[in-house]
């Protein structure tokens, strides 16, 4: 059975891995095995980070052959080191999915000893899972690049999702800062299970991936722009058929190196990149329409708004009567209130008055819109964004008390906040 | 100027909505239970009638189907003292206007309709993750809380699950249990105090999620807010890593 400390250790390892989604699969339960997967996907706790706790995140082992410059677990660092049977892991799971506390698992290794055998160990663990503990519920494993191109195979047989991270944004860094890591070794894999992933989807019956793959990068440890990697990001989703591409703000974990930021990077930009991949996943947008290749992304509005800010020809759009795809691209207006107007407006024509009860976000789309022809925003662009960038400091702004700090006091009297 | 008091049951509502139309008269809101009718208001007590309500439910399934009927009353599952008057005028408009129109959201009353409905659909799929089970002699016990009456939405999806397996899923709220027994679920009041017997290893696989659960965070994105919005702190006293 794993111990209290092994467990610390091995979970301390794998929390800085960000994905912990558990959407996508269907699978469903046998007869005489426990658990199945739930499409939307179900969080199950939300630690102090406040992150959601939906898969039991966790290492195999954390010693590590490889000497990843931004990685705690890399070979040079002095950290306690531990690692668990596959039988212990899967007791663990059963126990703690009977409970309810946990929608799966999410498993990863460093590379102990080498490639290969970590990813046996891996292999060993999912199978003994599904065939001997009869588990159905979600499973996501972390493929291990330069693995045995069988045994990938044969692990996407098993589980849900797989994942191989590409870790930095472009060639260079990644020789630079994963010096054993190399860009062809993570990309073929990922490119064999896509073909796998496409083959499987046309045949009925047939489970593989059924929630596709993803992968991550660190955001802020390479001088890499926000348009190139949009633009990485896009390729991905078009050429390997991704689900999710994660973005990691960068953390320091390691001091003895020159090669990295000392500061941790703020979550703003990993927030800003966030939203244009939502842009681009789910509101038809494509990279080139949300910015060039060597820019950054705005930092006081966020992509939609700074996009519409740039193509104010397309706007003001009648509420009444724009299609569903142009209503996405109005700022303050998202899915699902696109969604209402569509509905609403079948029984009658809408004005401001409604769009507000429908929690359209005004301040943001007031300026984009017309109902029955009338406009009631600001006609300057430069007014249209000076008030865009008060809407979302506004979200930020603070309730004074006794104890606030005294910068804070003297930038409300300043007219600042 | 009068309120009708039904038993908040869907009959109950559907009587009202039979008084309304046969004696052309509307009134200002729909209780049940306790409430304080205000000083020029009548109270006009609606008996509920299964044929009545029969009648009335095959009126509005020609509006919109069987699946406007289940839509229409899963506001009544919610806590808010206004569900009964929010249904009876989404559905009085249904059938005034012989067509649904549970998706107008220039009405207020279908707005707010949406709004306790979409509570009601959030609490079940939280609680799907919230819930935690104790394993016990005779099977697996939860006990939890719900702001909105959910534990038959709730236990479904567990049967699913945990197939072959024996639970209880303990509303202490409301004092219901829904009971799985391995083959069929079935939901029973139950106002005497409920015993459990834990398991031996149960103790020890607290400690190790709870272990878990504090590693797992990272220190220095500590965001309290954050988890706050996602995890109300009211749900937490049932719930085994913040005992």
């Amino acid at each position: 059975m794993l111990d209290e400390q092994r467990l610390k250790i091995l979970t301390e390892s794998a929390k800085y891995d960000v994905s912990c989604s558990s959407s996508g699969s269907d699978r469903r339960n046998t007869a005489k095995g426990t658990g199945n997967a739930a499409m939307c996907g179900i969080c199950h706790s939300f630690t102090q980070d406040g992150r959601c706790v939906s898969l039991l995140k966790i290492l195999l082992s954390n010693r590590c052959v490889y000497d990843c410059l931004y990685c705690v677990n890399r070979r040079s660092n002095d950290v306690p080191r531990a690692s668990a049977s596959p039988d212990e892991i899967c007791r663990l799971v059963m126990s703690f999915y009977r409970r309810n506390y946990i929608e799966g698992l999410f498993l990863s290794s460093a590379i102990e000893k080498s490639p290969d055998h970590t990813m046996e160990l891996l292999l060993e663990t999912v199978v003994r899972l599904r065939k001997l503990y009869g588990f159905n519920g979600y499973i996501h494993l972390k493929g291990i690049p330069g693995a045995d191109e069988l045994m990938l195979k044969r692990a996407g047989g098993y589980v849900d999702r797989m994942s191989f991270n590409i870790e930095l944004p472009s060639e260079k860094s990644l020789k630079l800062l994963a010096p054993q890591k190399s860009k062809k070794a993570i990309l073929t894999p990922m490119s064999d299970m896509a073909a796998e992933y496409v083959a499987a989807k046309a045949e009925k019956n047939k489970l593989f991936l059924p929630a596709g793959q993803t992968t991550q990068m660190i955001v802020g440890a390479s001088p890499e722009h926000d348009g190139a990697i949009i633009r990485l990001t896009e390729g991905l989703y078009k050429k390997f058929a991704l689900k999710r591409v994660y973005f990691s703000s960068y953390v320091p974990t390691n001091t003895n190196t020159d090669l990295l930021p000392t500061a941790p990077v703020g979550l703003l930009r990993e927030h800003r990149l966030y939203q244009a991949d939502w842009l681009l996943r789910f509101y038809g947008f494509s990279a080139s329409e949300i910015l060039s290749e060597n820019e950054d992304l705005d930092v006081t509005v966020d992509p939609k708004c700074a996009w519409a800010l740039k193509h104010m020809e397309q706007f003001p759009v009648e509420v009444n009567s724009a299609p569903p795809e142009m209503l996405v691209r109005v700022p303050g207006i998202g899915f699902i209130t696109a969604n209402k107007i569509v509905r609403a407006r079948k029984f009658s024509r809408l004005d401001f008055n409604d769009l507000y009860k429908m929690r359209v976000v005004m301040k943001r789309a007031v300026h984009f819109i017309t109902c029955n022809g009338k406009f009631s925003g600001q006609p300057h662009l430069q007014s249209v964004k000076n008030l865009l960038v008060l809407a979302e400091n506004s979200t930020n702004a603070v309730q004074l008390s006794m104890f606030s700090s005294p910068e804070i006091s003297t930038s409300v009297i300043g007219g600042q906040l | 100027m009068f309120i009708y008091r039904c038993d908040g049951t869907k009959e109950g509502i559907l009587c009202c909505l039979y008084d309304s139309f046969t004696a052309k008269r509307v009134p200002d809101a729909v209780y049940s239970g306790r409430f304080q009718p205000a000083f020029d208001q009548e109270v006009i007590d609606v008996k509920t009638d299964e044929k009545i309500a029969a009648r009335v439910r095959s009126g509005i399934v020609k509006c919109g189907g069987i699946s406007l009927l289940s839509e229409l009353f899963l506001p009544l599952r919610s806590c808010e003292s206004l569900r009964e008057t929010v249904v009876f005028f989404v559905a009085y408009r249904c059938l005034k206007e012989r067509r649904n129109v549970i998706t107008d959201y220039t009405d207020n009353n279908v707005l707010l309709h949406r709004d306790l409905a979409a509570r009601i659909k959030k609490e079940v799929h939280n609680m799907h993750g919230f819930l935690r089970f104790a394993e016990c002699t005779g099977g697996l016990y939860a006990h939890f809380s719900p702001d909105n009456d959910v534990v038959d939405l709730v236990a479904p999806h567990f049967a699913r699950r945990f197939s072959g397996e024996k639970f209880i899923i303990h509303d202490t709220k409301r004092n219901l249990l829904a009971v799985y027994d391995g083959k069929s679920l079935k939901t029973v009041l139950n106002d005497s105090p409920v015993t459990v017997y834990l398991s031996t290893e149960e103790e020890q696989f607290r400690k190790l999620w709870k272990t878990y659960f504090d590693s797992v965070s990272i220190e220095s994105r500590k965001n309290k807010r954050l988890q706050d919005n996602f995890l109300p702190r009211r749900y937490r006293k049932d719930m085994t890593e913040f005992q």
